[in-house]
């Protein structure tokens, strides 16, 4: 294992390869702030010209720009409310309004140090694995699954501020979304009426480029003035500060770091999944639950460092058994068979270097990523000090385009508008985006994992509940249903 | 003031991105001296190469490490193009409709797509694409988890005649789930699917866990398991034994079943319906001279893709026979999708 | 206020509506597919009636629209904040935007991104925002370059040419 490590480092020596990291986070931040585009589409578009490359200098090279994209993505979800990448979005509940504050900088600090530190944690997690990567990969099947994301979806119950019924039905609706479309469970079209557009439901990057950026841009023109619009006078956060905040709230670090590498790990689950449940988790541990959504730095501390921590979870399916933990990874794999490598068990015995090729990709990326975050943070966070007329247009334009850029359908573009009118209507009628967002993302999930699960067990609902795992996060999930009720009456009870 | 600060920002991203658009990147490799045309058409631009699904995946590999080598032949770019959704249906209706002018063409999953037309209406026909030639065709293989009690056939109808076996698939409409629908009633093996995985390698490693007990993939696909000693092939469906497969593995042919030996993963190359018999010849002997040439060669076999070339008369051929065959099966594949 | 002038009362209306077109579209599916669809689109039914009422009687569904986190530390914080300063700019009205956004979409349809994009954001920065002329020519010019950049040059992407250059509309 060290002889790999050495390999590896000693290509660190070869300046060409330096600079390919370099090239490989910059292309990262680019494309991961630029709604729509993302780190799959930067790798896809990468890959042909690294035909010919040495296997190891683009190894790095690909590393490079995964590793980048998350800090690159929540630019623009703390700064304009548009998540550069689905897995960005959850940092939209908590950064944005940090930026109205005009905290942006503070944001970015966070995100930029959380998204770094997650990095760290997620390969760490990944190298200690690497020995029993295949039995940790085979605890999770369909029951455990399911409630991991029925975890998530129980927040609805909490998230909505003071409106628990609407926020019951904005999560409601927000499933219902997540279900139209072709069911390869039962081979089943559903709710598309009549549409081929509709064939594959509503695209996830059009419609949350939608309900978060375009709806704010409404807002933002009706409400007239700058982004920071709430800023008190003479405190514009600075990055530093937002540094700090990390390492205060290390457990909420931790806690998510370990999500986003739990959801890493299981195959087929996209990081906009990690990225959500860990900021749930923080939002139903945190002593400052009320706080959430209206700008509170623990919940940007959990989405970046879930969304990086996943990174270095996904590795592990995709090189111990060539089965891609996220939709880059997919991409990665295909880069692994140009280059005439075969992932799989053997890979892990024998091209030992080529993982550690890839450790240190991410984890280089990531560093040069966070630290230009940090040394550019105040500067990016002036943008919201610009006047909305600006601002409405430019980030318009790059909405509609990053949405059509998804996969080259105009509706998709449609989608997005109309998802934006829709969604500010939800906020100015009293619902809530947030349980919107989440039975979408979760919604379907966890109806292919609840089926399955049945058809597994032959109907028998005890599989639910005989699976160590899975039982084990029931109780857990009753645990925090029950905790406010518990607290209340421990309060009556004091009082 | 503050309005500097953007036109500041967006100058240096400007700049950013025009460097990056501007920046030297590898050449591709020259082409040499092309062949003289034996027909006067010749691609006038880039040719674009549609692949029905997502980045990744095994015919996305394929159609890459074709045309990166078939660009020597053509004479000019080769640039992928990933249409996924609706189950490729999309990237198929794609390419049914682009222009048959030479340059546009597209590798197609014929089986799935084939099923899928004899099953519900389409806005294509398989029947229309002008074909080009054939990369590979797989033999299907039916394995089972390494610690599983299941060493023959035998075995597998036994246990389904107490209650029926689980079989692991990504959908009820995917290649792995229409040959199961094909071959296991064939088999006498009463199953039940356990559909909605991401992936053929989800499906595998649901195989490991015992949450299904067979699963039916490519050889290639079950490859790495099966050397690393986590999967055991019990049945290899096709006409002749598998090398890499250990001598306790009988083929259906052996078994009394050869018709099952149609049942593979085909990867066709098409032209859309319309294209110009000249232009058809042209594409279809730049594609054969790829699949020949000793530098594709030498990657798939370190990549581990196997290659069947076939030629255009050949693939039309292929195609027809499909059609037949499936046409039969198409009843106990309608009902086993619900 | 009277509930038939609120738009909260109307959205709820519309929500309630689209759970019972949902609800009774998924009779049509099998056993198993309906299963979920159907939990759900009922649930939202009762509930988004219930809203309904308490938009009206507001005291008859107290009991139920609580909330399980005590958000109320969180308002007053915001409140606070909103009392200090609140850089407010003058706004427009929901239906000037949705006008303006409405628009640039048909314009993109009409004659494609590359085209419509300078010229919706002209138009945009002089009408709307009453920019100065060189601020809004170089703001125009930097932007469109860089979508040109990104997309042309470096992604090949072909971006949407508008119907009047021959584009095909996309099927539904």
């Amino acid at each position: 294992m060290l002889e790999a490590l050495a390999t590896a480092w000693g290509y660190l020596g070869h300046v060409n390869v330096i600079l390919l990291i370099f090239l490989g986070c910059v292309i990262g931040l680019v494309f991961g702030a630029l709604p729509g585009l993302g780190g799959v589409v930067a790798l896809a578009i990468m890959l042909p010209f690294t035909y010919g490359w040495e296997p190891m200098a683009a190894m790095f090279f690909f590393a490079a720009i995964m590793g980048a994209v998350p800090f690159g993505g929540s630019i623009s979800a703390i700064l304009i409310n548009t998540p550069g990448t689905a897995p960005n979005a959850a940092t939209c509940f908590d950064g944005y309004p940090m930026a109205q504050r005009g905290e942006g900088g503070k944001a970015l600090g966070i995100s930029a140090t959380a998204s770094g530190l997650g990095a760290i944690f997620g390969l760490v997690v990944l190298l200690i694995l690497i020995p029993v990567v295949r039995q940790v990969i085979m605890l999770f099947g369909p029951p455990e699954f399911l409630m991991l994301v029925l975890f998530g979806l129980v927040t609805i119950a909490f998230a909505a501020r003071g409106n628990m019924l609407r926020g019951l039905i904005s999560g409601g609706l927000g499933i219902f979304i997540s279900l139209i479309g072709y069911s390869s469970v039962f081979g089943v079209l559903r709710f598309n009426f009549g549409s081929e557009f509709l064939w594959d439901g509503l695209r996830l990057v059009p419609f949350l480029i939608g309900i978060f950026a375009i709806s704010e841009l409404i807002n933002l023109s009706v409400r007239g003035g700058i982004i920071a619009g709430e800023r008190m006078p003479g405190k514009l956060g600075g990055v530093l500060d937002g540094a700090k905040e990390v390492f205060r709230n290390k457990l909420c670090f931790f806690r998510s770091s370990a999500i986003g590498t739990t959801i890493g790990l299981i195959p087929g689950v996209g990081g906009t999944v990690a990225n959500f449940l860990g900021y749930v988790a923080a939002m139903q541990t945190s002593k400052h639950r009320e706080l959430f959504g209206k700008g509170n730095p623990e919940g940007v501390v959990a989405s970046e460092s879930s969304n990086n921590a996943k990174d270095g979870g996904a590795l592990l399916p995709t090189i111990a058994f060539g089965i891609p933990g996220s939709a880059e990874m997919a991409v990665l794999l295909g880069a692994f068979v140009l280059h005439g490598l075969v992932p799989g068990p053997i890979f892990l015995r024998d091209q030992l270097d080529i993982v550690f090729a890839l450790i240190l990709g991410l984890l280089l990326s990531n560093i040069i990523a966070s630290t230009f975050g940090l040394i550019a943070g105040n500067f990016l966070a002036r943008l919201t000090t610009v006047r909305v007329s600006y601002i409405i247009p430019i980030v318009l334009v790059v909405c509609l385009v990053g949405s059509f850029a998804d996969r080259g359908n105009l509706w998709d573009v449609a989608v997005a508008l109309v998802a934006g009118i829709f969604g500010y209507a939800l906020v100015k009628s009293g619902f809530s985006t947030i349980c919107l967002v989440i039975g979408y993302i979760l919604g379907v999930i966890a109806e292919r994992a609840f089926h399955m699960s049945l058809m597994i067990s032959y109907g028998s609902y005890a599989i639910f509940f005989t699976q160590p795992i899975s039982l084990a996060l029931f109780i857990l999930i009753i645990f925090v249903l029950l905790l406010p009720f518990i607290g209340r009456a421990r309060a009556k009870g004091r009082s | 003031m503050r309005n500097k600060v953007l036109l500041l920002f967006l100058a240096l991203v400007l700049v950013l991105v025009l460097l990056f658009a501007g920046c030297p990147k590898p050449a591709p490799p020259a082409p040499p001296a092309p062949p003289p045309p034996p027909a006067p058409w010749s691609p006038t631009k880039t040719i674009t190469w549609i692949v029905h699904y997502a980045p990744g995946g095994g015919f996305d590999v394929y159609s890459r490490g074709i045309a990166l080598v078939m660009k020597k032949y053509v004479g000019v770019d080769i640039v992928i193009k990933n249409i996924p959704g609706a189950g490729g249906r999309t990237g198929v209706n794609a390419l049914y409709r682009a222009k048959p002018d030479g340059h546009t063409i597209g590798m197609l999953n014929v089986i799935g797509l084939l099923t899928t037309q004899m099953i519900m209406e389409t806005k294509y026909d398989m029947r229309e694409f002008e074909w080009l030639g054939r990369a590979a065709m797989e033999v299907y293989a039916l394995a089972v988890a390494a610690d599983s009690p299941f060493f023959t056939v035998a075995d597998l109808q036994k246990a389904a005649a107490e209650r029926p076996l689980r079989v692991g698939v990504p959908g009820v409409e995917t290649t792995s789930a229409v040959t199961s629908a094909i071959a296991l009633p064939t088999l006498n093996i009463p199953f039940t699917y356990v559909s909605g995985y991401a992936g053929s390698a989800e499906a595998m490693v649901g195989c490991l866990r015992g949450d299904v007990d067979i699963v039916a993939y490519p050889i290639s696909s079950l490859l790495p398991l099966v050397e690393s000693g986590d999967l055991r092939v019990v049945v290899d469906y096709g006409l002749e034994r598998h090398p890499a497969f250990s001598p306790d593995v009988p083929t259906a042919k052996e078994l009394g079943y050869p018709e099952l030996a149609t049942l593979g993963l085909v990867r066709l190359i098409a032209a859309p319906p319309g294209t110009p018999k000249d232009v058809v010849a042209v594409l279809a002997e730049a594609l054969g001279k790829t699949l020949n040439d000793p530098e594709f060669i030498a990657w798939s076999e370190k990549a581990k893709r196997p290659m069947d070339p076939a030629t255009a008369e050949e693939t039309e051929e292929i195609v027809a026979t499909l059609f037949t065959t499936f046409e039969k099966y198409a009843e106990a594949i309608r009902a086993y999708r619900e | 206020m009277k509930i038939y002038r609120k738009g909260s009362f109307w959205f709820t209306l519309l929500v309630l509506i689209i759970a019972l077109v949902l609800v009774s579209i998924s009779f049509s599916y099998s056993e198993r597919a309906r299963l979920i669809p159907l939990a759900v689109g009922i649930v939202v039914s009762i509930l988004a009636i219930l809203v309904l009422i308490g938009e009206r009687y507001p005291r008859l569904i107290r009991g139920f629209d609580v909330s399980l986190t005590d958000f109320t530390r969180g308002d007053l914080e915001v409140e606070r904040r909103m009392k200090a300063v609140s850089k407010r700019g003058v706004g427009t009205s929901v239906r000037t935007i949705c006008a303006w956004i409405a628009g640039f979409f048909l314009l993109i349809y009409l004659v494609g991104f590359l085209i419509a994009i300078p010229v919706f954001v002209l138009l945009f920065l002089k009408i709307y925002g009453h920019i100065r002329w060189l601020n809004t020519l170089v703001v125009t010019i930097v932007t469109w370059g860089i979508i040109y950049a990104m997309f042309k040059l470096v992604m090949k992407v072909d971006l949407f040419k508008g119907i009047l250059f021959g584009e095909i509309t996309p099927p539904i």
